[in-house]
């Protein structure tokens, strides 16, 4: 058998295990909306853990980490910095929501929202934003699917066809098993991406360069610009400390923000074991380390890529790898890639129902359910489709995504915490904010001082928010004040220092 | 440590984190030497914040937890019937 077919049976295996892992998973909820969106609410430690932590790193973590550490050096710190603070406010806010989820039967962010603040168009607005960066998104990971099966085959399984076989499992085990087969496939493409990548990156630098240490010796001889932040920009020219800041800032801000994320809350067992899910976090936001080092290996290597991203699969191509080792790389970066693009696929069908369609039509859960499973083959078509025919640049697209995401943390915080926030403010900062990135996207070079656009666009989405909520009517006190009585939960209550202790107890 | 104290220490925590992981707070801490475990400093700097992430939580999480096993003994205890009668 030639190499490249013994690669492609571990893949196979690794695939087929996926599949079996997805459908038997999906067997055990039950057959309405929160069976299929929440997992009837029954996430333990084990299944939260990875869902969010293989959801968070993708595609654009396994290829586009090395790339960025390969070209643009101490860059690439922004994206192990933000994860964490990323996802530290959601240690407070993951269990209100899912107090409320609980209470009120929420099963997404936006019914959570709307929930605060009833506004069918406000459901409707923010459906469209989750989509809208949802499928670059999505498109994204099918790429990066499509494009390490092309070059660990060496083009024998071309492009088109590996996204399709990856994306084909996906959408069949996402159809059939819900959130449910989402949680347990992450499970085990986490803890897959995660070994793949301690072993090759703690591997590669003694392989290459007799060790870490020598390795960063020899770069720092060579290429010292790249080993100091904020490192190189796309161009090779020194990258600027506002745009490293606020590419930080940004992503911090909007990372519990995605919807497909946000939405675990309400998948959870109980607070205990969300609370615990983001203590947990920093040990699986580490492995991007081992990633880094790979990238970095690749600076002296003896060939390079035509495109950076492309580095890891290039260097392991080009140096004496068993084919089990190859074959389980290419394993891992479809894991990272198909566990990050199962929860997209998901959460954008539900969202696109439960948010877009719902509000405005009445029908059965049942039908909702099918409505649901239906739009995941569709969204999976559709992004499928311009992935293969399209190949647009879409990492440009990605960080553009932030700008939007970004503009769903008012709405929420004032949901959870500001009892003076009105609808009107909501909806007013939501638009303008939202109106404000898009035409920072769109015309990059009127930033101020380059900020990244998410961030412009908060300043606006804010001031609107506190602005018009004070100047329109508050909300009804019973309804805000039983809200953010649900949100907070139990307290300890005062002592009482007016009763008469009873002697006798 | 109470659950008030708790939550002061997380903004803390997150405060410093943002200030010295970018700019400026990282400025002061952006050299390739010493190396700690083969990384250059910077890089050790920015993993050396993750893993006190990892340990502020831990103990938030103690803390936090001990609260609500309080809070639903004192919810049962309200609950019980009336035994003085």
């Amino acid at each position: 058998m030639e190499r490249w077919q013994l690669i492609t049976g571990v893949v196979l295996a690794y695939l087929v295990v996926t599949l079996v892992i997805g459908i038997v998973a999906g067997r055990r909820t039950t057959r309405g909306v929160t069976g299929y969106v929440a997992a009837d609410r029954q996430f333990g430690l084990l299944a939260m853990y990875f869902v969010i932590g293989a959801s968070v790193f993708s595609a654009f973590a396994f290829l586009g980490g090395p790339g960025w550490a390969y070209s643009r050096g101490m860059a690439v710190l922004y994206i192990l910095s933000y994860g964490v603070i990323g996802l530290a406010p959601w240690y407070f806010i993951g269990p209100r929501s899912a107090r409320l989820g609980r209470a009120r039967g929420y099963v997404t962010q936006a019914q959570l929202v709307t929930g605060r603040f009833p506004s069918r168009s406000l459901s409707a607005l923010m459906a469209a934003i989750a989509i809208i960066a949802f499928i670059p998104y999505v498109m994204l990971q099918m790429s990066g699917a499509g494009i390490v099966f092309e070059a660990v085959t060496q083009g024998n399984i071309p492009f088109w066809a590996g996204a399709a076989l990856a994306y084909g499992v996906v959408v069949l085990y996402v159809l059939l098993g819900g959130a449910s087969a989402v949680g347990w496939t992450n499970v085990f493409e986490g803890v897959l991406m995660v070994v793949v990548a301690w072993i090759l990156g703690l591997w590669l630098p003694y392989e290459l360069y007799g060790g870490i240490g020598p390795m960063f010796d020899q770069i720092a001889a060579a290429r010292p610009e790249l080993l100091t932040v904020p490192g190189l920009d796309s161009a090779g020219n020194p990258w600027t400390w506002t745009a490293y800041s606020t590419a930080f800032l940004s992503s911090a801000i909007g990372l519990c923000m995605w919807p497909h994320l946000f939405m675990k809350a309400f998948a959870a067992r109980d607070d205990r074991t969300l609370r615990r899910t983001v203590v947990l976090y920093p040990t699986f936001q580490l492995f991007l380390i081992p990633l880094i080092l790979v990238g970095f290996a690749g600076v002296l290597f003896s060939s390079h890529p035509e495109n950076p991203d492309f580095i890891l699969p290039h260097v392991l191509l080009n140096t004496d790898m068993p084919f089990l080792m190859v074959g389980l790389f290419c394993a891992g970066a479809l894991a990272a890639s198909m566990s990050t693009g199962d929860a997209l696929l998901h959460g954008a069908a539900s969202i696109a129902v439960e948010d877009a369609i719902a509000p405005f039509v009445r029908f059965s859960e049942y039908a909702q359910r099918r409505l649901i499973q239906i739009l995941v083959v569709v969204i999976g078509l559709v992004a499928y489709y311009f992935a293969i025919v399209m190949q647009p640049n879409l990492v440009l697209l990605l960080l553009t995504a932030y700008a939007f995401i970004d503009q769903l943390a008012p709405p929420v915080y004032a949901a959870l915490y500001w009892k003076r926030a009105t609808t009107a403010g909501v909806l007013s900062g939501l638009f303008g904010g939202m109106a404000t990135a898009v035409l920072f996207v769109l015309r990059p070079g009127l930033r101020p001082l380059g900020i990244h656009e998410g961030i412009l666009g908060l300043v606006v989405n804010v001031a609107l928010l506190v602005t018009v909520s004070h100047m329109t009517r508050p909300q009804n006190d019973e309804h805000a004040s039983g809200f953010l009585a649900i949100a907070r939960g139990p307290r300890k209550k005062a002592p009482d220092r007016l009763t008469i202790q009873d002697p006798r107890t | 440590m109470t659950g008030r104290s708790v939550r002061v220490l997380v903004v803390v925590w997150g405060a410093l984190y943002i200030a010295c992981l970018s700019w400026p707070g990282l400025t002061l801490f952006n050299r390739i030497e010493p190396k700690i475990l083969g990384m250059p400093f910077v890089m050790a700097f920015v993993a050396g914040w993750l893993v006190l992430g990892l340990l502020v939580f831990i103990v938030v999480d103690r803390v936090v937890s001990r609260e609500e096993t309080e809070l639903g003994d004192e919810a049962a205890r309200a609950s019980m019937p009336d035994k003085r009668h």
